[in-house]
């Protein structure tokens, strides 16, 4: 018995040893700084397995291509999770510690990844937040403005019931970042018009299936009661089955910008719709900021924007939507001030998207020069 | 008496923990020294503890309720509403000893309400942690709806400062549950929950408390939850509901790989220790080795498969080595 | 009379939830919202029948992959079916051959390597989650052609063909399970290993094909999936798996093996969906919603629970 417990405690000190040769170790040289002529970029994405993602990384894949190319980019990598904030942070620490110049950081928990900026700090390694904006200090964010996302789409909706009727709305999942960002805005908008009644308001989860049901109850509680539809995005063709499924027509709801949503409007004759696009191409425009300051560049004066997780804090560049697609395209309506959108009409969209799948979201941004232009 | 070599031989080869330990240092040193600019030093494996503190709490309290035939999946539902209990409390000012002391009684009475339900109300565990997780998601929602808020300084601080001079805070928040498992495992109880997770009709007979064995089981799986929630909640320095929720088929997988049968009374909470840093390399590794974003899943998937397929070949073989006891599989 | 019991408290759960539903919800009875309803039990029902076989077969058995199965031929399958009724049928066979192939794999780790279901089951689920964004490279199917889109036209109301074409798949696996010598042999492998062998059943070969049968069914009710929601999206049937063990538990199955009927699950699935539209009616905060649901879960297993106590 006593042989068998040295024995294991011989073993047991060991493994120990072994993982305290990590300890004792002094700390070795700084990883030598790749030179000017390419960058180590890496990003990770918070969220995996879906169109959008893909289409996110499509995007950010060939914009790398293209830097490598003028040699601004030596090597890139792309990982993701689907929304497992541990795994993120495994993911991220081995990125940094493999060398990198920047990385693109989408967040899992807008929140949980103070852990990966500090160590990004402590390594030199410039972050840049992207999509899910999180205000850290030290730290850029690239985001789309979200919030002017959900404002276009119910002041159009407002405009269109001349501010009055009854509407139903269909958020996105509680406890979402994006999603506790939109609803105040749109609560903000409808307040303006009190004469507009919100029957019901449920989640939709940003799921198609879990739209379609809850449209479905909403349709079978409010039928002819309901004047309009409110909802998030990728969402729209679960309503619109929804619709087919009672044997009902839509005739007012906000959309979707996926192509699939888009054909399936241009053959409801009759309805009306406004699709406004988050970009999945924000990504490129991350990376086109990355590189700028990467070169030492500054930001001109007045660039920079106030941080929408935390507006005390100024260190973000927010992008309008690309588009807003609606029947008539009306650059000068309501819901367009002071935007930098276009606005285009659904046969445009429907241009712009020929060659690509139905699954395929209508994508734009700011082009590199208008970047670049935004600093020194 | 002199005992042969092959004596020793054997003991090692039946230690239930053995395979997982084999794969993680397998891992520690493909990481180490295949991979060219990784530099394993202390700061790293600090910060590799801290980012795996939570899911290795939880797969020791896992561990100790599959011991007794169960399972859990309610710990990192959780995980995350001990975290946004604890950001909420010390934002309304309490002072952080006595929310992080309220927090883990939390833990303690929401592992005790999964014992309850299993055991007298009878109902399976699978399901009744599958209930219990739903409850514990929509309780965390409803504390704090939105990631967000600040813990008090001297949290962060001492997480991220240095206990003796070089060892991580993190490793407290480890090694309290496994002693008191350990001194568990020791006693009388100890033993009688094993038997309790060999054949619980017999352990019955026997005279056996089996209630009680189990509820010390699923309340020690709720304070490992809560200790694992308090080193993440130090770590990221604020809340979000949704903290802990991906990590309870990680920590499950873990403790499999380390070695514990499913059927019960056979395995160790080493073993899924080990195991769960053989998933943080693993992650590091498919990082590493650049492979393409779409295919990364997919390697890791079969790694694990791997993995699996050994420890559990592995922990047949030695089991049926002991002899006696109940196997698995048909 | 035995079978009847295993009925009972979750016809009376479905009653007491529709009752309920009425009151708080005003049109919760209209044709549409019951066909919708019956609908998403279908859906839910078929992935039942996975389920349902794989706990039946015994040794702990569970299948935790048919979510991801489901979610695999959801987002490749729509790819055959562009506009006639052969190309579908086609589509589904293929799809059902994808599922029992992701089954055979299961069942090697399960019978030939002795690995305990849960964590097989639970590993390929991860494995088939990797493979299927390898395939797609995260785009899914790009269009769900209309007659695939059909699934959810009516037929005579509130029924659809979805909800016709489950229960029909379900009624044939009930007769399957206590007509055949297969779901005979199925049943004794579950309920005591060691007797089924002695009668000279390979309880390895009926343990093994149980979870091709799961893995079957699951890549069907994936298609179906895709035909319901009108587009694809890559985790479509994730939430599937665990609430398809939630369903067979409700309707009386013994997680421990051996016992089980396929129309009682489809009524355990019947609870569920109608548990999960009344409280998406309702206008509260999503957390509240999802303790209303668990404990309503704890409760429902609970009676069921006693009530198969009180009977035995």
């Amino acid at each position: 018995m006593k042989r068998v417990k040295l024995l294991s405690l011989v073993l047991a000190v060991i493994a120990v040893m072994s993982l305290c040769t990590g300890f004792t170790a002094a700390r070795d040289a700084e990883d030598t700084r790749v030179p000017e002529g390419g960058f180590k970029i890496a990003c990770s994405t918070g969220m995996g397995g879906n169109t959008w993602v893909a289409q996110y990384n499509e995007d950010f894949t060939q914009h790398c291509e293209e830097y490598k190319e003028m040699g601004l980019v030596s090597d890139y990598q792309i990982v993701n999770t689907n929304a497992d904030l541990t795994e993120q942070i495994n993911q991220c620490t081995a990125l940094i510690n493999s060398g990198i110049d920047c990385l693109i950081l989408w967040p899992a928990s807008t929140s949980g990844v103070q852990p990966i900026i500090e160590l990004a700090k402590a390594n030199d390694v410039l972050v840049i937040i992207n999509n899910d904006p999180a205000a850290f200090e030290g730290t850029y964010c690239v985001c789309g403005n979200t919030t002017k996302f959900s404002e276009i789409l119910t002041r159009w909706l407002a405009t269109e019931l001349d501010g009055k009727g009854n509407i139903v709305r269909i958020e996105g999942m509680a406890g979402n970042n994006s999603n506790e960002l939109r609803v105040p805005v749109e609560d903000e908008v409808l307040a303006e018009y009190p004469d507009i009644v919100t029957l019901a308001s449920g989640n939709g989860n940003y799921s198609q299936t879990v739209a379609q049901e809850v449209m479905t109850t909403y349709l079978s509680t409010y039928g002819d009661k309901i004047d309009g539809v409110l909802a998030q995005d990728v969402m729209g063709d679960g309503i619109l089955k929804a619709y087919k499924n009672a044997g009902v027509t839509p005739t007012l709801m906000t959309g979707d910008y996926l192509k699939s949503y888009l054909k399936a409007w241009k053959e409801t004759p009759g309805l009306r719709s406004c699709s406004v696009t988050y970009d999945a191409y924000i990504g490129c425009t991350a990376l086109d900021v990355a590189i700028n300051l990467l070169q030492g560049k500054t930001f001109k004066d007045e660039v920079l924007q106030a941080n929408p997780a935390d507006p005390s804090l100024i260190n973000s560049i927010v992008v309008d939507p690309a588009y807003v697609v609606t029947l008539e395209g009306d650059q000068d309506a309501p819901w367009m001030e002071g935007l930098t959108s276009k606005a285009i009409t659904l046969d445009e969209a429907l241009e712009l998207l020929e060659d690509k799948d139905d699954t395929a979201a209508l994508d734009g941004g700011l082009s590199t020069e208008e970047v670049n232009a935004l600093f020194e | 008496m002199r005992r042969p070599l092959s004596y020793y031989l054997r003991k090692l080869l039946k230690w239930s923990a053995l395979p997982a330990f084999l794969l993680m240092a397998a891992s520690f040193l493909i990481v180490k020294y295949l991979i060219t600019g990784t530099n394993i030093n202390a700061s790293y494996i600090t910060s590799f503890l801290n980012t795996n503190t939570a899911v290795i709490c939880m797969s020791i309290g896992v561990t100790a309720v599959i011991l007794t035939g169960g399972i859990d999946i309610s710990l990192g539902a959780l995980v995350s509403l001990c975290n946004v209990v604890a950001v909420q409390l010390m934002m309304h000012g309490v002072h952080y000893l006595p929310a992080l002391i309220i927090v883990l009684l939390m833990a303690v009475a929401a592992g005790a309400v999964n014992g309850a339900v299993v055991s007298y109300l009878h109902v399976p565990p699978l399901l009744t942690t599958f209930a219990t997780q739903t409850v514990f998601a929509g309780l965390a929602l409803t504390v704090m709806r939105v990631p967000g808020g600040r813990i008090a300084g001297e949290c962060t601080s001492f997480y991220y400062g240095k206990l003796f001079g070089f060892l991580p805070p993190t490793i407290l928040f480890i090694l309290v549950p496994v002693v008191i498992w350990k001194i568990y495992r020791r006693s009388p109880e100890g033993t009688r929950l094993y038997a309790v997770g060999c054949d619980e009709g017999k352990a019955f007979l026997s005279g056996i408390n089996v209630e009680r064995c189990r509820m010390f089981a699923y309340c020690f799986a709720g304070f490992c939850a809560g200790m694992g929630a308090i080193a993440y909640t130090f770590y990221v320095s604020a809340g979000d509901p949704d903290l802990g929720n991906s990590l309870d088929m990680r920590a499950i997988s873990a403790a499999v790989i380390g070695g514990v049968s499913l059927s019960g009374g056979y395995g160790d909470v080493a073993g899924g220790i080990f195991g769960c840093l053989f998933f943080g390399m693993l992650t590091n590794m498919i990082v590493s080795f650049k492979v393409n974003v779409f295919t990364q899943n997919l390697l890791e998937a079969l790694i694990l498969l791997a993995g699996v397929l050994m420890a559990i070949a592995v922990r047949n073989r030695s089991m049926s080595l002991k002899g006696g006891l109940k196997r698995e599989g048909q | 009379m035995d079978r009847l019991a295993m009925f009972l408290p979750s016809v009376g759960a479905s009653i007491v939830l529709i009752v309920i539903g009425q009151l708080i919800v005003p049109g919760f009875m209209s044709i549409n919202n019951i066909s919708s309803i019956l609908m998403t039990t279908g859906l839910l029902g078929i992935m039942t029948i996975a389920q349902n076989t794989a706990i039946m077969s015994g040794n702990n058995g569970i299948d935790l992959s048919v979510g991801s199965v489901a979610s695999l031929t959801a987002v490749v399958c729509p790819l055959l079916v562009s506009d006639t009724v052969g190309e579908l049928l086609f589509a589904f066979l293929v799809a059902m051959l994808i599922g029992v192939a992701i089954g055979l794999m299961n069942s090697v780790g399960i019978q030939a390597f002795r690995i305990p279901p849960l964590i097989m089951t639970l590993i390929m689920g991860s494995v088939v989650d990797g493979a299927k964004l390898f395939v797609t490279k995260g785009s899914p199917a790009t269009r769900i052609s209309p007659i695939l889109q059909s699934v959810s036209d009516p037929v005579i109301q509130p029924f659809r063909i979805l909800t016709i074409f489950a229960v029909i798949m379900v009624v044939l696996a009930e007769l399957m399970l206590h007509r055949s010598r297969f779901g005979r042999a199925l049943l004794l492998t579950g309920d005591n290993p060691g007797a089924a062998a002695i009668c000279g059943i390979n309880t390895k070969l009926v343990g093994g094909a149980a979870y091709a049968i799961s893995g079957g069914f699951a890549g069907i009710m994936g298609l179906f999936l895709a035909g319901y929601a009108g587009a694809t999206t890559m985790s479509m049937g994730s939430s599937y798996t665990l609430l398809s063990v939630a369903a067979v538990a409700i309707g009386g199955t013994d997680l421990a093996g051996g016992k089980g009927s396929y129309v009682s699950c489809l009524v355990g699935a019947l609870v569920l969906t109608v548990l999960t539209t009344i409280l998406q009616a309702l206008n509260v905060q999503e957390g509240v919603r999802l303790i209303v649901k668990g404990l309503i879960l704890i409760l429902i297993m609970v009676v069921n629970i006693y009530s198969h106590r009180r009977k035995s």
